[in-house]
């Protein structure tokens, strides 16, 4: 190696170094750590010994571990409603009516809203003296009118509509761009040769692109497992109990209310890295398969 | 291009697909139209009628927001966080970027492919032995514990974004700015971020907005109410006053605010970046 090869590659590295290291000491020690700590009995202060998989054994030997991984899985509903929503928003978007840009932009605007003022406003629509049930009293079904934020079921009802809300502006702008990137020609091919909307639709535009709605999939399901604390911190704060506790609101649930050791909050953090990682890689399968179907 | 040459006088289709935005539409404007008209409301006023318009707007729950709660100290916290790790993570993130793009050595797209699959790591994860470092080094509520974990949960998407555009840059540019006798900083200053500039912005935006908004970090980081963010303070708020619906709207509108005025000068940034993929 020449001497000015020697002096690129060592300036190349120093340019890499702040960011490798940054990562090496705030992602890659911390993961680390709660590995090693979920197979500990730690609690913070005194106690650190090591226990082997003691954390897991116990975590699924309790109701709410396994309560609140069913949660999650309900959870997956609001992944296809707000997919299917979004793919006919910007297939509607797509035919360019008067004022496409504006509900585009309007639909988005969700997004850029913190997640905790989208629950607080969610938790407050639906709180029992909330709009909700006043329109509800207004016309006449006051029997309808219930705590919604108070059971099960209608808790994560209102999660889950509050996910598709945030979400369908992402998603239709997401595809809308997947649809743009079409060549305009396929399209007035189909036209010309007769195609309605629905066969234009189902046979040109869906397969074309199933790559981006495949990648919206595989976020979504995963952003399910890890994306859910500001909402249901602020909507009905997992309870009432568990009922409507997810895995990522139990990891701070055990590490920063609750006195139940740093171990097993661990160790749930651990469960939840394992999940999304599993996901992820079966979510590949899957798709891969799907496409070699499909050639 | 096609669909300006292809002329549509208006059709059923069209006005049926109009019709469908306005009422969708309604559903995004309304909960926003709701807090804003509440948060200008007496407590008897609220209790009247909760759809109906404010009879007067009244200022008074804002003015007790800056004057007793001091929402515009949370309002700095939260800038200064979301400026610096918008400042770091693009500083760090384009000098790494260019070397990723147009300087690989042996091993770099190693480097690369760890960085980027660090990605799909939650916060949630390393967030317990974070706290556990932050506070060894005394930096809990401090803006410098949030600012480097928002770093460090940044910088991957970055990286993805930014090497994807710099490879897009032609190298005779740079190979023309070497023999032109520009260094390593030269060709960054020159070429690289007057090109890349559109991908920085992209960047930029994105960033700036998930850090403003991000609620778990801020919330297990900062524990004092005088150095917490916007977002977290409101929620100490918003639980405080439960009895007072109409300063909690008011609250809820402040930290709205912010954003929605971004969204409005940035918002073509912001279609680019979920189309360039990855970014939320």
């Amino acid at each position: 190696m020449s001497d000015r090869k020697r002096k690129e590659l060592a300036i190349s590295l120093l340019a890499i170094a702040p960011v490798v290291l940054v990562l090496l000491g705030f992602r890659a020690y911390p993961l680390g750590s709660v590995i090693y700590n979920s197979l500990t009995n730690w609690d913070g202060l005194f106690r650190h010994d090591f226990i082997g998989f003691k954390n897991f054994l116990r975590m699924f030997h309790t109701d709410y571990f396994w309560l609140t991984l069913g949660n999650c899985f309900i959870m997956f509903i609001n992944v296809p409603i707000q997919v299917l929503i979004g793919l006919v928003v910007s297939l509607l978007l797509y035919e360019k009516t008067l004022g496409w840009r504006f509900f585009r932009s309007l639909y988005y605007l969700p997004q850029i809203v913190s997640a905790v003022i989208v629950g607080y406003l969610f938790a407050t629509f639906f709180s029992y003296g909330g709009p909700v049930n006043g329109i509800l009293k207004a016309v006449g079904a006051s029997h309808l009118a219930i705590e919604w934020l108070g059971n099960r079921l209608t808790g994560i009802g209102v999660v889950i509509s509050a996910l598709v809300w945030i979400n369908i502006g992402w998603q239709g702008v997401l595809m809308l761009g997947g649809l743009s990137a079409i060549n305009p020609s396929v399209f007035e091919a189909a036209r010309m040769d007769g195609a309605n909307f629905f066969q234009r639709t189902f046979f040109v535009m869906l397969p074309m692109i199933g790559r981006v709605i495949e990648y919206s999939f595989i976020y979504s399901v995963a952003w399910t497992f890890t994306g859910l604390f500001p909402f249901i911190y602020s909507i009905t704060n997992g309870g009432p109990g568990y009922d409507t506790t997810t895995l990522d609101f139990l990891v701070y649930q055990k590490a920063f209310r609750e006195d139940a050791g740093l171990g097993q909050a661990c160790a749930l953090a651990v469960i939840l890295l394992a999940i999304v990682c599993v996901l992820t890689v079966i979510q590949r399968k899957i798709s891969n398969r799907a496409n070699e179907w499909s050639e | 291009m096609t669909h300006l040459l292809r002329r549509t006088a208006p059709r059923l289709s069209s006005i049926l697909i109009f019709l469908a935005f306005v009422v969708l539409g309604a559903t995004f404007v309304f909960p926003f139209y709701y807090m804003f008209i509440n948060a200008f409301k007496s407590m008897p006023e609220y209790y009247k009628s909760t759809f109906a318009l404010p009879e007067h707007f009244n200022w008074v729950n804002f003015a007790t927001m800056i004057s007793q709660f001091h929402i515009q100290i949370n309002m700095l916290n939260s800038l200064f966080i979301s400026v610096s790790t918008v400042v770091l993570t693009a500083a760090l993130g384009l000098v790494a970027s260019y070397v990723f793009a147009k300087r690989p050595f042996r091993g770099s797209n190693v480097i690369y492919l760890v960085i980027i699959f660090s990605m799909f790591m939650p916060s949630q994860v390393t967030l317990i032995p974070l706290y556990f470092l932050f506070s060894r080094l005394n930096l809990i509520n401090t803006p410098y514990s949030v600012i480097i974990s928002f770093l460090a949960a940044s910088i991957p998407s970055t990286i993805m974004l930014l090497t994807a555009y710099f490879k897009g840059i032609p190298n005779e540019i740079c190979e023309a700015a070497i023999i032109d006798g520009s260094g390593f900083f030269g060709i960054i200053r020159n070429v690289i971020y007057p090109m890349g500039k559109p991908a920085i912005a992209v960047n930029a935006t994105f960033v700036f907005l998930r850090t403003w908004n991000d609620f778990l970090t801020p919330l297990v980081l900062l524990t004092k109410r005088e150095t917490q963010t916007v977002v977290v303070a409101l929620s100490a708020l918003v639980s405080r006053y439960q009895s007072d619906p109409p300063y909690q709207m008011a609250g809820l509108a402040i930290a709205t605010i912010p954003a929605v005025v971004m969204y409005l000068f940035f918002q073509r940034y912001l279609v680019e970046g979920v189309n360039a993929g990855s970014i939320k």
